[in-house]
């Protein structure tokens, strides 16, 4: 019977992992990889160290700057590595949890390592996730605890991590922070920006020229996300306009940074 | 400039190219492909379409409003229009460059996501030039 749930639990992971790895990867950019959005970044989170089975240090960024470094084999966490974000150290268990090898964690551990990982997600609403190798490798000593775990002592499930999001909001997060500057289009009205002003208020005058109706030459009018570049030889800039129904995002980007652009876009909307 | 040898380099530049299909020579201003080389050859209306595209993206309203955000500043009619355009729809990409010596002439280029843009833009650029020189 035990062996049956077993093999459940198994098969229900492979067809998760397959799922995934038949999605388009969330976009890549300094900070890492795009591994959740909006809310449930705690479900994405565990998801990661539940899909991590090589000996890997995982380091977690927030959009809101801080980071956090997970050493992790065979799913299980196996200890959080400093630097640690400012004030997680003062918090209880912390001297217990952080840089020291972690076992199978009681309920109060667990209370505490969440804690921990809430503090650092506060107020995000992107989680970026990088890998490298375990410094030394793993020490078998270490036993860890399973993400599968926590995911069930904290009543999350890990299945129900929320997609990394739609591809105009993916490509907004990897592609606006590359760029001079950016003006999100919603319904003809903009409603979000950044970047330089000057840039701004360039990209605000084309969204009224063109009433953000921006490029009607698609060879599909029924297809999905739209992605069009127009520059110049010899300039230093490109606009860039990536459109989904109603929304329209324009950039001005340099153009040593198209192909990253480019890639961005292809990883979410193929 | 006979379109059997604009063939021949329209062919070599599309067999160079990782996951292109399909390069044409259009002319803008009659909305005509010249000349086309592709893995299959792509029924008229394909052409036809490619030719719209190219118009619309390097001649359209938003290319014309483009050019004052890429070059801030008084308008001025001198200024040189967008004469690269880069449409990316699921699954293709499409590249679109205009001619330095006829701007109403262009080379239009279909190809998979798996096609280099910027290896394509330098090759793309190169036949352009070497088409140019013999027109």
């Amino acid at each position: 019977m035990s062996q049956d749930r077993d093999d459940d639990k198994d098969l229900h992971r492979i067809e998760r992992k397959l799922t995934r790895l038949a999605s388009a990867p969330g976009p890549i950019m300094a900070e890492g990889r795009l591994v959740g959005s909006g809310t449930g970044l705690l479900a994405a989170l565990l998801n990661e160290i539940d899909e991590t089975v090589l000996a890997r240090r995982l380091g977690f960024t927030t959009d809101t700057g801080l980071r956090l470094f997970c050493d992790v084999y065979g799913r299980r966490l196996l200890a959080l590595r400093p630097p640690v974000p400012e004030g997680v150290e003062t918090l209880p268990g912390a001297e217990t949890l952080i840089d020291k090898p972690l076992g199978a964690l009681d309920a109060q551990g667990m209370a505490q390592l969440r804690t921990i990982f809430e503090t650092v997600l506060n107020g995000a609403t992107r989680l970026f996730a990088s890998s490298s190798e375990l410094p030394g490798g793993r020490n078998p000593a270490v036993l860890g605890t399973a993400a599968s775990t926590l995911a069930a002592a904290w009543d999350l499930t890990l299945d129900a991590a929320p997609p990394a999001g739609p591809p105009l909001e993916l490509f907004h997060s990897a592609a606006a922070p590359l760029a001079l500057a950016w003006l999100q289009v919603s319904d003809k009205t903009a409603d979000k920006w950044g970047g330089a002003q000057d840039g701004v208020a360039r990209l605000t005058r084309f969204a009224a020229e063109t009433r953000a109706n921006l490029l009607a030459p698609d060879p599909d009018p029924t297809a999905g996300p739209r992605f069009t570049v127009l520059s110049r030889q010899g300039d230093s800039g490109n606009l860039i306009i990536a459109q989904d129904g109603p929304t329209a995002l324009v950039l001005l980007v340099p153009a040593e940074r198209l192909p990253q652009i480019t890639d961005a876009w292809r990883a979410v909307a193929g | 400039m006979a379109y059997g040898c604009m063939t021949d380099q329209l062919d070599t530049v599309r067999e160079a190219l990782p996951g292109c299909s399909v390069v044409a020579f259009a002319d803008l201003s009659a909305g005509l492909v010249l000349c086309v080389s592709a893995t299959r050859r792509p029924a008229q209306e394909v052409l036809d379409r490619l030719c719209d595209m190219a118009n619309d993206l390097l001649n359209g309203a938003a290319a014309q409003s483009a050019v004052r955000v890429l070059h801030p500043g008084p308008d001025d009619p001198a200024v040189a229009p967008v004469d690269r355009a880069i449409a990316m729809p699921a699954g293709q990409s499409y590249l679109f460059l205009r001619s330095a010596s006829d701007p109403v002439e262009a080379l239009c280029c279909i190809g998979s996501t798996a096609m280099d843009l910027g290896a394509a833009e330098t090759a793309l650029r190169q036949t352009l030039a070497g088409i140019e020189a013999q027109t």
